[in-house]
């Protein structure tokens, strides 16, 4: 079982028989439990060579790669879903490298953490820090996160670059659709599917 | 040719499906000896190969053969040619990466070996390694070049070329006729000199040597070597000279020069057919002889074809021979690969 919220998340999106791309894929957990039960043909794009020595034990292939040097060589519309999960936030030009999910990936999935969600807006008025809450993780406020991300700015990003968003999701799920009326405010992560194959 | 002979050693037991094979190439000046073994001898890959390591002989087959062409057992230009009675020289035909390959698929069918896990092997062993798999892809389940290319660069002929001139120009050479008198020794230790150099780094032959000199607390001024660095390349070269034979140094640098796996100029093309095999393409970070742009040729054409494939560049210091040096992550990533795959 995928231990992050927004991964199980994105796994049941996955159809079953399809080519994903997962970048910045870490450990490769995802695109294995994708592999074991959904017969996806999975391939990972990693930088860190301890998280790939993780992947390989997992048996997940993955490529070296810095995505802020986009997704040279792959072939326009090659994979169904191209997944880029909580790691927008430490992309130098985000614009760039989501143009180019777009062009190689027929759907793409973008999860990130909603800066603007309630408890993290209290925690800014208390504090002054722009610190995940509930986060005692010292070590993951000091990581250099480059972009401030919320579901409102995402949208208008959209909207900007007419980017066409087919649907999202809200995480947590809350009764009587809360989060789908008040998002940016209600969702601790978001994440956004994305109409790709330009 | 009429008949070759070809030297090789295996480690291991072959499994009762002989589908536990892992086949290494070795390098420009390698051997079959791959592996201590117990002989008290050491394997050119001891670091990888042994109980507890990524080519471990308590659960894999592992083979190994000398090259055609060489000087350790196998059929080269300083064996007997039968139909004269005579050694080869220069008589000794060219020999390419598909042949060797092709000399070592005889050797493995007479094995008796069914299906591989892995083909493996740095350098020039990776051009074999490759050229296995675009022949033999129905029996091989994988393949990991190291520290190599999918065709000889413009600097790599340069550089071989140079080395080739030096055994030339050692009168000693005799156009490739002296095994009956003295060696070209001095043509082939400066070869082997150049060709040193270039399986280093910058960065680690600063580290190793600096400045230091060899003999004497300061400079003497003259042309005697005195830095530390010069007594070590002599010392390579000279120690080489006891070890290998000069036609054969001259066939293999031409081997790798006429090694160029792509497919009218597309490496995509030569791929295209390999849907079923998974690639671990590994590179180090100081290589400047085949650095990570070249493996990164092989990646980018693995992709474009839809191939699986892995790519990694390990950060390490030695140059071109980190493959051959102590290295963790190289293990550990080899390691963690294998133990994906069914036996």
């Amino acid at each position: 079982m995928l231990e992050r919220k927004d991964l199980g998340a994105i796994y049941e999106i996955i159809k079953i028989n399809s080519r994903v791309l997962d970048l910045g894929c870490g450990d490769g957990l995802l695109l294995r439990e994708l592999v074991l039960n959904k017969q996806v043909k999975g391939l990972g794009i990693e930088i860190s060579i301890g998280k790939i020595k993780a992947c390989l034990s997992n048996g997940i292939s993955v490529i070296q790669e810095d995505l802020n040097e986009g997704l040279k060589d792959f072939k326009n519309r090659s994979f169904d879903y191209v997944i880029l999960s909580q790691t927008l936030e430490y992309i130098a030009n985000p614009v760039y490298l989501i143009q180019e999910m777009l062009r190689v990936g027929k759907k793409v999935v973008i999860s990130f953490e909603n800066l603007s969600y309630w408890k993290n807006r209290i925690t800014f008025l208390l504090k002054g820090e722009l610190r995940r809450a509930r986060t005692n993780n010292i070590s993951l406020y000091f990581r250099k996160k480059i972009q401030i991300l919320t579901v409102k700015k995402f949208f208008d990003f959209c909207a900007y670059y007419k980017i066409h968003t087919s649907h999202q999701i809200y995480l947590p799920a809350r009764k009587l659709n809360l989060n789908r009326k008040f998002p940016n405010l209600l969702s601790k992560i978001a994440i956004f599917i994305l109409q790709g194959g330009n | 040719m009429n008949g070759f002979q070809l030297a090789y050693e295996t480690y291991g037991k072959l499994n009762d499906t002989g589908s536990n094979v892992i086949i290494i190439f070795h390098a420009l000046s390698g051997s079959s000896h791959v592996y201590n073994n117990e002989t008290g001898i050491g394997g050119w890959w001891d670091k990888m190969v042994g109980i507890g390591k990524p080519f471990d002989p308590s659960k894999y087959y592992i083979v190994c053969a000398n090259i055609l062409g060489g000087c350790y057992g196998s059929t080269g230009p300083s064996s007997i040619n039968p139909e004269n009675g005579e050694k080869f020289g220069l008589t000794f035909p060219i020999i390419t990466v598909g042949d060797i390959v092709k000399s070592i698929k005889l050797l493995i069918d007479y094995l008796g070996v069914k299906k591989i896990v892995t083909v493996t092997g740095g350098s020039l062993g990776g051009f074999q390694a490759l050229d296995w798999v675009v022949k033999y892809p129905q029996i091989t389940q994988s393949v990991i070049p190291i520290a190599t290319a999918s065709y000889a660069t413009t600097f790599n002929v340069a550089f071989n070329e140079v080395q080739r001139q030096a055994i030339y120009s050692d009168p000693n050479w005799n156009n490739g006729s002296y095994y009956e008198g003295e060696l070209p020794n001095v043509g082939l230790k400066l070869a082997r000199e150049i060709g040193h150099i270039t399986y280093l780094s910058e960065d680690s032959m600063r580290e190793k040597f600096g400045r230091e000199l060899r003999y004497n607390p300061e400079y003497i001024f003259q042309f005697k070597e005195e830095f530390e660095v010069e007594s070590y390349l002599q010392h390579k070269g000279t120690s080489f000279t006891k070890r290998f034979d000069a036609n054969s140094y001259l066939y293999i640098t031409k081997t790798i020069d006429y090694f160029d796996i792509r497919r009218e100029g597309d490496l995509a093309l030569t791929f295209s057919p390999l849907e079923k095999v998974k690639f671990l393409v590994i590179s180090f970070s100081s290589d400047w002889l085949y650095p990570t742009s070249q493996s990164k040729e092989i990646v980018y054409a693995l992709k474009s074809s839809g191939i699986e494939s892995s790519f990694v560049e390990i950060k390490t210091n030695y140059g071109h021979d980190s493959f051959l040096v102590e290295c963790d992550d190289l293990r550990v990533v080899v390691s963690n690969f294998l133990n994906n795959f069914i036996l």
